[in-house]
Protein backbone atom coordinates (compact mmCIF):
# COMPACT_ATOMS: atom_id res chain seq x y z
CA UNK A 1 0.00 0.00 0.00
CA UNK A 2 1.08 3.65 -0.83
CA UNK A 3 2.02 5.58 2.06
CA UNK A 4 0.49 8.89 3.03
CA UNK A 5 3.05 11.40 3.44
CA UNK A 6 3.89 12.90 6.87
CA UNK A 7 2.25 16.02 7.69
CA UNK A 8 5.32 18.58 7.40
CA UNK A 9 7.65 16.36 5.93
CA UNK A 10 6.14 17.31 2.26
CA UNK A 11 6.52 14.13 0.57
CA UNK A 12 3.85 13.29 -2.04
CA UNK A 13 2.95 9.51 -2.01
CA UNK A 14 2.96 9.27 -6.05
CA UNK A 15 2.88 11.29 -9.07
CA UNK A 16 0.57 14.03 -10.13
CA UNK A 17 -1.15 14.19 -13.50
CA UNK A 18 -2.12 17.53 -15.22
CA UNK A 19 -4.17 16.88 -18.48
CA UNK A 20 -3.16 20.66 -20.99
CA UNK A 21 -0.31 20.89 -19.04
CA UNK A 22 1.18 22.23 -22.25
CA UNK A 23 0.50 25.84 -21.04
CA UNK A 24 -1.95 28.45 -19.23
CA UNK A 25 -3.18 27.63 -16.18
CA UNK A 26 -2.15 23.69 -16.65
CA UNK A 27 1.11 24.76 -17.17
CA UNK A 28 1.45 27.00 -14.17
CA UNK A 29 0.02 23.88 -12.15
CA UNK A 30 2.17 21.43 -13.24
CA UNK A 31 5.29 23.98 -11.84
CA UNK A 32 3.57 24.56 -8.90
CA UNK A 33 2.70 20.59 -8.42
CA UNK A 34 6.52 19.69 -9.06
CA UNK A 35 7.75 22.39 -6.20
CA UNK A 36 5.67 20.52 -4.11
CA UNK A 37 7.40 17.27 -4.78
CA UNK A 38 5.07 15.51 -6.82
CA UNK A 39 6.64 14.06 -10.17
CA UNK A 40 4.47 15.60 -12.70
CA UNK A 41 2.89 14.28 -16.00
CA UNK A 42 2.38 17.35 -18.03
CA UNK A 43 -0.04 16.31 -20.65
CA UNK A 44 -0.85 17.57 -24.01
CA UNK A 45 -2.39 17.25 -27.32
CA UNK A 46 -0.32 19.09 -29.88
CA UNK A 47 2.17 21.43 -28.72
CA UNK A 48 4.83 18.93 -27.69
CA UNK A 49 7.40 22.10 -27.87
CA UNK A 50 5.43 23.61 -24.63
CA UNK A 51 4.89 20.77 -23.14
CA UNK A 52 8.89 19.78 -23.15
CA UNK A 53 9.52 23.53 -21.96
CA UNK A 54 7.09 23.58 -19.04
CA UNK A 55 9.31 19.79 -18.55
CA UNK A 56 12.49 21.71 -18.66
CA UNK A 57 11.61 24.19 -15.99
CA UNK A 58 10.31 21.55 -13.94
CA UNK A 59 14.04 19.76 -13.91
CA UNK A 60 15.79 22.95 -14.27
CA UNK A 61 14.19 23.70 -10.65
CA UNK A 62 15.24 20.30 -9.30
CA UNK A 63 11.57 18.91 -10.20
CA UNK A 64 10.92 15.53 -12.39
CA UNK A 65 8.54 15.80 -14.90
CA UNK A 66 7.44 13.89 -18.21
CA UNK A 67 5.59 15.14 -21.44
CA UNK A 68 2.98 12.95 -22.18
CA UNK A 69 1.06 13.23 -25.28
CA UNK A 70 -2.69 12.43 -25.71
CA UNK A 71 -5.83 12.99 -27.15
CA UNK A 72 -7.71 12.61 -23.97
CA UNK A 73 -10.91 12.32 -26.04
CA UNK A 74 -9.46 9.27 -27.14
CA UNK A 75 -10.13 6.04 -24.04
CA UNK A 76 -7.14 4.38 -25.69
CA UNK A 77 -5.00 7.44 -25.20
CA UNK A 78 -6.02 8.11 -21.99
CA UNK A 79 -5.35 4.51 -20.60
CA UNK A 80 -1.91 4.83 -22.69
CA UNK A 81 -1.41 8.05 -20.64
CA UNK A 82 -2.01 6.97 -16.71
CA UNK A 83 0.32 3.65 -17.94
CA UNK A 84 3.28 6.16 -19.29
CA UNK A 85 2.96 7.90 -15.41
CA UNK A 86 2.81 5.08 -13.29
CA UNK A 87 5.59 3.05 -15.13
CA UNK A 88 7.92 6.20 -15.45
CA UNK A 89 6.70 8.40 -12.38
CA UNK A 90 4.77 6.33 -10.22
CA UNK A 91 0.68 5.52 -9.22
CA UNK A 92 -1.04 9.06 -10.59
CA UNK A 93 -2.15 10.15 -7.08
CA UNK A 94 -2.87 14.24 -8.30
CA UNK A 95 -4.54 14.58 -11.37
CA UNK A 96 -5.77 17.97 -12.12
CA UNK A 97 -8.52 18.27 -15.18
CA UNK A 98 -7.07 21.57 -17.16
CA UNK A 99 -7.43 20.18 -20.82
CA UNK A 100 -10.43 22.22 -21.90
CA UNK A 101 -11.86 23.71 -25.26
CA UNK A 102 -14.36 26.67 -26.36
CA UNK A 103 -15.51 27.66 -29.90
CA UNK A 104 -16.25 30.89 -30.94
CA UNK A 105 -19.07 33.42 -29.73
CA UNK A 106 -22.22 32.40 -30.92
CA UNK A 107 -25.86 32.37 -29.72
CA UNK A 108 -27.45 29.09 -28.85
CA UNK A 109 -29.78 28.70 -32.37
CA UNK A 110 -26.70 28.84 -33.90
CA UNK A 111 -24.48 26.45 -32.67
CA UNK A 112 -24.73 23.04 -34.63
CA UNK A 113 -24.21 19.96 -33.56
CA UNK A 114 -20.68 18.88 -34.18
CA UNK A 115 -19.68 22.34 -32.42
CA UNK A 116 -21.95 21.40 -29.58
CA UNK A 117 -19.78 17.85 -29.05
CA UNK A 118 -16.35 18.85 -29.81
CA UNK A 119 -17.14 21.55 -26.55
CA UNK A 120 -18.79 18.58 -24.48
CA UNK A 121 -16.25 16.01 -25.54
CA UNK A 122 -13.05 18.13 -24.84
CA UNK A 123 -14.03 19.76 -21.88
CA UNK A 124 -16.96 17.32 -19.79
CA UNK A 125 -16.80 13.70 -21.49
CA UNK A 126 -13.11 13.39 -21.12
CA UNK A 127 -13.03 15.03 -17.75
CA UNK A 128 -15.11 12.22 -16.82
CA UNK A 129 -12.53 9.35 -18.74
CA UNK A 130 -9.92 10.89 -16.92
CA UNK A 131 -11.40 10.76 -13.04
CA UNK A 132 -12.65 7.07 -13.98
CA UNK A 133 -8.82 6.36 -14.70
CA UNK A 134 -7.36 7.72 -12.01
CA UNK A 135 -9.53 6.67 -9.33
CA UNK A 136 -8.67 2.50 -10.88
CA UNK A 137 -5.51 3.49 -8.61
CA UNK A 138 -6.38 6.03 -6.25
CA UNK A 139 -8.95 3.74 -4.81
CA UNK A 140 -6.77 0.61 -3.87
CA UNK A 141 -3.77 3.43 -2.43
CA UNK A 142 -6.53 4.88 -0.30
CA UNK A 143 -5.64 8.29 -1.27
CA UNK A 144 -5.65 10.49 -3.95
CA UNK A 145 -7.16 14.28 -4.76
CA UNK A 146 -8.57 15.37 -8.38
CA UNK A 147 -8.98 18.80 -9.12
CA UNK A 148 -10.64 20.25 -11.95
CA UNK A 149 -10.41 23.58 -13.67
CA UNK A 150 -13.67 24.79 -14.53
CA UNK A 151 -15.00 28.03 -15.07
CA UNK A 152 -17.51 30.39 -13.35
CA UNK A 153 -19.19 30.01 -16.64
CA UNK A 154 -20.86 26.94 -15.01
CA UNK A 155 -22.67 28.56 -12.23
CA UNK A 156 -23.92 31.17 -14.21
CA UNK A 157 -25.25 32.56 -17.71
CA UNK A 158 -22.13 32.58 -20.35
CA UNK A 159 -23.43 34.68 -23.50
CA UNK A 160 -22.72 32.91 -26.99
CA UNK A 161 -21.11 29.77 -25.06
CA UNK A 162 -24.20 27.85 -24.00
CA UNK A 163 -22.23 24.62 -24.98
CA UNK A 164 -18.81 25.75 -23.16
CA UNK A 165 -21.14 26.86 -20.30
CA UNK A 166 -22.73 23.25 -19.77
CA UNK A 167 -20.02 21.43 -20.22
CA UNK A 168 -18.58 23.01 -17.36
CA UNK A 169 -21.71 22.65 -14.84
CA UNK A 170 -21.44 19.37 -15.84
CA UNK A 171 -17.95 19.72 -14.20
CA UNK A 172 -19.02 21.07 -11.54
CA UNK A 173 -21.88 18.20 -10.61
CA UNK A 174 -19.05 15.82 -11.59
CA UNK A 175 -17.04 16.90 -8.72
CA UNK A 176 -19.36 16.54 -6.07
CA UNK A 177 -21.35 13.19 -6.56
CA UNK A 178 -17.12 11.50 -7.45
CA UNK A 179 -16.45 13.28 -3.97
CA UNK A 180 -19.44 12.20 -2.05
CA UNK A 181 -18.80 8.29 -3.79
CA UNK A 182 -15.40 8.58 -3.13
CA UNK A 183 -14.52 10.09 0.46
CA UNK A 184 -14.58 6.53 2.36
CA UNK A 185 -11.35 5.87 0.07
CA UNK A 186 -9.68 9.38 1.14
CA UNK A 187 -9.92 10.34 -2.44
CA UNK A 188 -11.03 14.26 -2.40
CA UNK A 189 -12.56 15.85 -5.14
CA UNK A 190 -12.47 19.11 -5.82
CA UNK A 191 -12.86 21.87 -8.66
CA UNK A 192 -11.54 25.36 -8.58
CA UNK A 193 -13.43 27.75 -10.81
CA UNK A 194 -11.21 30.82 -12.39
CA UNK A 195 -13.47 33.67 -13.82
CA UNK A 196 -11.58 35.95 -16.68
CA UNK A 197 -8.01 34.66 -16.70
CA UNK A 198 -4.81 35.72 -19.00
CA UNK A 199 -5.00 32.94 -21.23
CA UNK A 200 -5.32 32.12 -25.15
CA UNK A 201 -9.09 31.56 -24.33
CA UNK A 202 -9.37 35.03 -23.32
CA UNK A 203 -6.83 37.10 -25.51
CA UNK A 204 -9.78 38.69 -27.65
CA UNK A 205 -11.50 39.78 -24.71
CA UNK A 206 -11.66 43.44 -24.31
CA UNK A 207 -9.89 44.79 -20.95
CA UNK A 208 -12.31 48.04 -20.40
CA UNK A 209 -15.43 45.06 -20.23
CA UNK A 210 -12.89 43.62 -17.32
CA UNK A 211 -12.33 46.89 -15.55
CA UNK A 212 -16.32 47.15 -15.68
CA UNK A 213 -17.19 44.06 -14.69
CA UNK A 214 -14.63 42.52 -12.20
CA UNK A 215 -14.30 43.99 -8.80
CA UNK A 216 -10.21 43.89 -8.86
CA UNK A 217 -10.61 45.48 -12.35
CA UNK A 218 -8.16 43.30 -14.13
CA UNK A 219 -7.81 39.53 -15.14
CA UNK A 220 -6.50 37.24 -13.27
CA UNK A 221 -3.08 35.25 -13.89
CA UNK A 222 -2.35 31.38 -14.78
CA UNK A 223 -0.11 31.74 -11.19
CA UNK A 224 -2.98 32.75 -9.48
CA UNK A 225 -5.22 30.20 -10.31
CA UNK A 226 -3.10 27.29 -10.55
CA UNK A 227 -2.01 28.08 -6.46
CA UNK A 228 -5.57 27.31 -5.93
CA UNK A 229 -5.42 23.75 -7.39
CA UNK A 230 -2.28 23.40 -5.74
CA UNK A 231 -3.97 24.18 -2.61
CA UNK A 232 -6.31 21.60 -2.93
CA UNK A 233 -3.94 18.80 -3.51
CA UNK A 234 -2.48 19.28 -0.38
CA UNK A 235 -2.32 18.27 3.20
CA UNK A 236 -3.90 21.52 4.06
CA UNK A 237 -7.24 21.11 1.80
CA UNK A 238 -7.70 17.45 3.56
CA UNK A 239 -10.99 18.09 4.71
CA UNK A 240 -12.24 19.64 1.50
CA UNK A 241 -14.48 17.56 -0.46
CA UNK A 242 -16.95 18.35 -3.34
CA UNK A 243 -16.32 21.81 -3.54
CA UNK A 244 -15.80 24.75 -6.43
CA UNK A 245 -12.80 26.89 -5.07
CA UNK A 246 -14.17 30.43 -7.11
CA UNK A 247 -10.82 32.19 -8.45
CA UNK A 248 -12.41 35.55 -10.31
CA UNK A 249 -11.23 38.74 -8.93
CA UNK A 250 -15.16 39.17 -7.17
CA UNK A 251 -16.89 39.12 -10.93
CA UNK A 252 -19.66 36.78 -9.85
CA UNK A 253 -20.30 38.29 -5.85
CA UNK A 254 -22.23 40.59 -7.26
CA UNK A 255 -22.43 43.96 -9.12
CA UNK A 256 -19.50 45.67 -9.54
CA UNK A 257 -19.33 49.24 -7.55
CA UNK A 258 -17.70 50.69 -11.23
CA UNK A 259 -21.13 49.94 -12.87
CA UNK B 1 3.31 -7.48 -17.84
CA UNK B 2 2.49 -9.48 -14.92
CA UNK B 3 0.99 -12.97 -16.09
CA UNK B 4 -2.83 -13.63 -14.97
CA UNK B 5 -3.30 -15.53 -11.87
CA UNK B 6 -4.38 -18.89 -12.31
CA UNK B 7 -8.29 -19.14 -11.36
CA UNK B 8 -7.86 -21.60 -8.68
CA UNK B 9 -6.50 -19.09 -6.58
CA UNK B 10 -9.34 -16.04 -7.25
CA UNK B 11 -11.28 -17.07 -4.37
CA UNK B 12 -8.94 -17.07 -1.73
CA UNK B 13 -7.74 -14.08 -3.29
CA UNK B 14 -11.48 -12.51 -2.96
CA UNK B 15 -11.51 -12.86 0.37
CA UNK B 16 -8.38 -11.58 0.91
CA UNK B 17 -9.13 -8.60 -0.77
CA UNK B 18 -12.60 -8.46 0.93
CA UNK B 19 -10.79 -8.48 4.07
CA UNK B 20 -8.71 -5.83 4.01
CA UNK B 21 -12.04 -3.53 3.70
CA UNK B 22 -12.44 -4.19 7.58
CA UNK B 23 -13.37 -7.59 7.92
CA UNK B 24 -11.64 -10.30 9.94
CA UNK B 25 -10.77 -13.43 7.49
CA UNK B 26 -12.87 -15.83 9.66
CA UNK B 27 -16.09 -13.58 9.36
CA UNK B 28 -15.67 -14.38 5.45
CA UNK B 29 -17.57 -17.86 5.29
CA UNK B 30 -20.28 -17.99 2.46
CA UNK B 31 -23.48 -17.56 4.65
CA UNK B 32 -21.76 -14.05 6.10
CA UNK B 33 -23.89 -11.02 5.04
CA UNK B 34 -22.62 -8.04 3.41
CA UNK B 35 -24.71 -5.92 5.26
CA UNK B 36 -23.69 -7.36 8.59
CA UNK B 37 -20.22 -7.02 7.05
CA UNK B 38 -20.70 -3.36 6.00
CA UNK B 39 -19.55 -4.58 2.42
CA UNK B 40 -21.29 -1.98 -0.21
CA UNK B 41 -20.88 -1.11 -3.90
CA UNK B 42 -17.66 0.25 -3.70
CA UNK B 43 -16.13 -2.43 -2.04
CA UNK B 44 -17.50 -4.52 -4.59
CA UNK B 45 -15.60 -2.26 -7.27
CA UNK B 46 -12.87 -2.11 -5.62
CA UNK B 47 -12.62 -5.93 -5.37
CA UNK B 48 -13.44 -6.51 -9.60
CA UNK B 49 -10.82 -4.06 -10.28
CA UNK B 50 -8.42 -6.37 -8.26
CA UNK B 51 -10.05 -9.61 -9.72
CA UNK B 52 -9.39 -8.06 -13.41
CA UNK B 53 -5.78 -7.01 -12.95
CA UNK B 54 -4.60 -10.07 -11.25
CA UNK B 55 -6.92 -12.81 -13.42
CA UNK B 56 -7.72 -10.92 -16.61
CA UNK B 57 -11.63 -11.88 -15.51
CA UNK B 58 -14.08 -8.80 -16.15
CA UNK B 59 -16.68 -8.50 -13.68
CA UNK B 60 -19.74 -7.24 -15.54
CA UNK B 61 -21.19 -4.78 -12.69
CA UNK B 62 -24.32 -4.20 -14.20
CA UNK B 63 -24.96 -8.00 -13.93
CA UNK B 64 -23.60 -7.59 -10.25
CA UNK B 65 -26.09 -5.59 -9.45
CA UNK B 66 -29.24 -7.55 -11.29
CA UNK B 67 -28.16 -10.41 -9.12
CA UNK B 68 -28.44 -8.46 -5.89
CA UNK B 69 -25.89 -10.63 -4.00
CA UNK B 70 -26.44 -10.69 -0.21
CA UNK B 71 -23.87 -12.98 1.51
CA UNK B 72 -20.23 -13.64 0.55
CA UNK B 73 -21.12 -16.96 -1.20
CA UNK B 74 -23.02 -15.01 -3.76
CA UNK B 75 -20.05 -12.78 -4.63
CA UNK B 76 -18.29 -16.11 -4.95
CA UNK B 77 -20.59 -17.47 -7.42
CA UNK B 78 -20.39 -13.95 -9.56
CA UNK B 79 -16.71 -14.73 -10.22
CA UNK B 80 -17.21 -17.90 -10.78
CA UNK B 81 -19.75 -17.24 -13.40
CA UNK B 82 -17.15 -14.49 -15.37
CA UNK B 83 -14.61 -17.59 -15.26
CA UNK B 84 -13.37 -17.61 -12.00
CA UNK B 85 -13.04 -21.20 -11.58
Amino acid sequence: MVKKPKKGVGSPPGAALVTGGSRGIGAATARLLAADGWPVGVNYRADEDSARRVVAEIEEAGGRALPICADITDQAAVEAMFESVEAELGPALAVVNSAGARNDHQLSPMIDDEEWHRVIEINLSATFRVIRRALRGMIRARFGRIVTVTSTAGKFAHLGHADYATAKAGQIALTKTVAVEMARRNITVNAVAPGPVESDLTEDIDPRIIERTVPLRRMGTPHEVAACVRFLTSEDAAYITGSTLVVDGGYTAGISPSQ
Amino acid sequence: MTEAKTVDGIEERVLEILAELGPERDELTHEASLEELEIDSLDLVEMAQVVEEEFEIEIDMAEMREREPRTIGDILAIVRSHGGG
